[in-house]
């Protein structure tokens, strides 16, 4: 049996290495990992406390991880399917290359 | 007597509903090269105010004398303090005012449709004319102070509406922006009135009936001759300090003679026929207010007294016809003030009513010796129209005879009325009367002055003007007649001198009948009314061959503009000058604050501004495009937030 805090120990964790992917990385796939890293990092916090709670709370926290690994899914498919096109038109996966939307 | 009425609110409501479908229609013409139709228009405004002059008519005969009428429509202002209604009243004063305020306001609305044909404002102008008629009817026909403070207000509107009419040119909205002002000043008079009548006589002071009941309750007496008497001298001088604006009285007289700038149908109705008659209507509506304080009472006679004499004198000086006329309303209504400070409300009111009969013949005369001559109004320019315009002639003859007093005529009567009460009156009267007696022969001399500018003589302006000269439609011309022959008969209703026709002076004691005896005292023998008679008629026949043998032979050049020059100038604009005195400083004071305080406020606005211009253009610099950057910020503010939060709940 797998101690409650180690559970949202570890989620934090992983969700600390996703944000931090995510920023240091250049690379915008390494980007787009990092940040379904972080979300699933808190996908298993939610199932960690389902455990911790009874009756209704449990059942929210196995509800909402479906639901948000659904979104997820949808998400990804926008993501790369964006990403995809921005590599058409730039020719580069570097996210530093990719300022045209500043002021 | 006071009965219910269920049609009271008809009254007013006629004209508004006119004036609400003129001003439609103008509106929805607005953007046409011609203006609506005028025969339609035309119908429309003349209608309404027809109906609420037959309205009045019909409940004046249904109701007997010394009866009223009244109707609370809705309540208006409820607060623990006061309650102010629209209610109306319509008793023997109010009668007697609707019945020529509709009745010469639908006269002059007809000779508009004729005076204004072609212009293109036809159907703004009918539309304003019905809004000052309803009100004016406010005015009159309210039963509570606040009420006719509304028409008060309402009248002072139209008026400045209508002076600055052709306000394509500059002088006119100048005129019109004196006038408003000036009666602004007035206004504050009246609103302080209204709130020293509050704090006397708490809710009662309110309604003319209920304060009339309280000032004459026995129980009341002793506040009345106790602490309570600072307070009646103070709302009777503020209420006369309001009517000093409305009716140009000295000291807020300048106006008038400015607001001629306006269509000569307008000089007619508003000022001189009804509008500027408010004050006295608000004396004497008021009298048992006014004859509690003797000293205010006095006041009114001195300042009604020194207007006649000024506004006479500067009439002499006047070659503008429109100005002899405006000079001579504002002498006209200094008798009617000086009636009344000398406790003859009902002489004054009398006076009000011929006088708007022959002021009204005269300006509607002169605007149509305008009409003819294109536009000119110098008297020097004119000269033996008598057989050019026979018909206007001897209208302006009508009224003429009028106002200088020929006998039988309705402008012997009244004056004669009320020279008569003034020499009986307790305090100082035989004075009053000589200077009044003085101001009537004035009177005389510059009326026939321009009667002989304008009628005798040859011709001294365009000769191209005069071959165009014609007389005026007959939607101007009957107005004229049925108002001609008003000024020579009018005076009937009251003839001292012969018995039984006092139907006017009946209908009115039941108003003012107290308040008199209060100012007037016991009835005491004075000299029988033939010499009055004598006298009075003495004065006029002085001042008309004086005039005429004088103006017949020195004729005035036609040079340069129709101002006064010289001692005239000087005498003329004696009350502007005054008036100079105050405005000066406040001018100065004006470019102070606009020069100092508003640089200073513009120049924190403007810091303010610069900041907030600063500070974006150093947050903007953070919109690198990077999304690490980006990222990486909201993450780390995401923390921040998540940080205070939790650092405020433990």
């Amino acid at each position: 049996m797998i101690d409650i805090l180690t559970v949202q120990i570890i989620a934090a964790l992983l969700f600390c290495i996703g944000v931090a992917v995510a920023l240091v990385r250049r690379n915008i796939f390494f980007v787009l990992m990092g940040v379904e890293l972080a979300l699933n990092a808190t996908n298993l916090s939610f199932i960690g406390f389902s455990r911790t709670f009874s009756g209704s709370a449990s059942m929210v926290g196995q509800i909402v991880p479906l639901f948000s690994i659904a979104v997820a899914a949808a998400e990804a498919c926008v993501g790369l399917a964006m990403v995809i096109l921005i590599f058409r038109a730039r020719e580069s996966l570097d996210s530093e290359s990719f300022t045209s939307l500043k002021e | 007597m006071i009965s219910q009425s269920n049609y009271l609110w008809i009254l007013p409501l006629l004209p508004l509903l006119g004036s609400a479908i003129l001003g439609a229609i103008a509106l929805a013409t607005s953007h046409h090269e011609k203006g609506a139709n005028e025969h339609r228009t035309g119908f429309l405004a003349v209608l309404f105010p027809a109906l609420a002059f037959i309205l009045t008519a019909f409940l004046s005969l249904q109701l007997e004398i010394g009866h009223s009428l009244r109707q609370v429509v809705a309540p208006w202002i409820v607060a623990d303090a006061i309650t102010v209604n629209f209610g109306f009243l319509f008793d023997d004063l109010s009668r007697i005012m609707l019945l020529f305020i509709t009745g010469i306001g639908s006269l002059i609305t007809l000779y508009s449709v004729g005076y204004m044909h072609g212009d293109r404002g036809f159907t703004r102008f009918m539309a304003y004319l019905n809004l000052f008629l309803f009100s004016m009817i406010t005015l009159v026909l309210a039963d509570n102070l606040v009420l006719t403070f509304l028409g008060w207000e309402g009248v002072g509107l139209c008026s400045y509406l209508l002076i600055g009419f052709w306000h394509k040119e500059a002088a006119n909205g100048a005129a019109a922006n004196k006038a408003f002002l000036v009666n602004r000043a007035g206004d504050l008079g009246f609103l302080l009135g209204i709130f020293a009548l509050m704090t006397l006589a708490g809710p009662a002071g309110i309604s003319y009936t209920e304060l009339r009941e309280w000032l004459h309750n026995p129980l009341n007496a002793e506040i009345l001759a106790g602490q309570g008497q600072v307070l009646v001298v103070l709302a009777a001088f503020f209420l006369f300090w309001g009517c000093t604006a409305k009716s140009a009285q000295i000291p807020l007289l300048t106006w008038l003679p400015d607001a001629m700038a306006g269509p000569t149908p307008v000089s007619a109705l508003i000022h001189a026929a009804t509008m500027v008659t408010s004050g006295v209507y608000l004396v004497t509506r008021m009298s048992d207010l006014f004859v509690l304080s003797p000293a205010i009472m006095h006041m009114i006679a001195f300042v009604g007294l020194g207007t006649a004499m000024w506004a006479a004198i500067s009439g002499l000086f006047q070659d503008d016809i429109k100005k002899v006329l405006a000079y001579s309303t504002v002498s006209q209504l200094g008798f009617m003030f000086l009636a009344a400070g000398c406790g003859a409300f009902d002489a004054a009111i009398f006076h009000v009513f011929t006088h708007a009969f022959f002021k009204a013949t005269l300006f509607l005369g002169a605007g149509s010796v305008i009409h003819a001559l294109a536009g000119e109004q110098d008297l020097r320019k004119m000269g033996g129209l008598a057989k050019t315009l026979p018909r206007t002639f001897l209208i302006l003859v009508f009224g003429w005879v009028s106002i200088i007093g020929i006998p039988g005529t309705a402008g012997f009567w009244s004056k004669d009325l009320l020279l008569e009460r003034v020499y009986n009156a307790p305090f100082m009267g035989h004075t009053l009367y000589y200077a009044a007696l003085a101001t009537a022969v004035l009177t005389a001399i510059y009326m026939t002055r321009m009667m002989v500018l304008a009628f005798m003589g040859k011709y001294r302006g365009d000769e191209h003007v005069k071959a165009h000269a014609h007389e005026s439609p007959w939607t101007m011309q009957l107005p004229m007649w049925i108002l001609a022959i008003g000024s020579l008969l009018a005076g009937f209703l009251w003839a001292g001198m012969i018995p039984g026709a006092d139907l006017f002076g009946r209908t009115l004691s039941s108003i003012v009948g107290d308040a008199q005896r209060i100012a007037v005292g016991a009835e005491h023998e004075g000299p029988s009314a033939f010499v009055f008679a004598v006298l009075g008629t003495a004065a006029a026949v002085i001042g008309l061959l004086t005039s005429f043998i004088i103006f017949t032979k020195f004729v005035p050049s036609p040079v340069g503009l129709p101002a006064p020059r010289g001692f005239g100038k000087v005498w003329t604009f004696a009350f502007d000058s005054l008036h100079a005195l105050f405005i000066k400083p406040t001018r100065a004071l004006a470019w102070v604050l606009q020069t100092i305080v508003q640089s200073l406020f513009e120049a924190l606005q403007n810091a303010i501004g610069l900041f907030a211009i600063q500070t974006s253009d150093l947050l903007r610099k953070l919109q690198s495009g990077s999304i690490r950057l980006q990222l990486g910020l909201s993450v780390g503010l995401t923390l921040l937030i998540a940080v205070a939060i939790l650092g405020r709940l433990f």
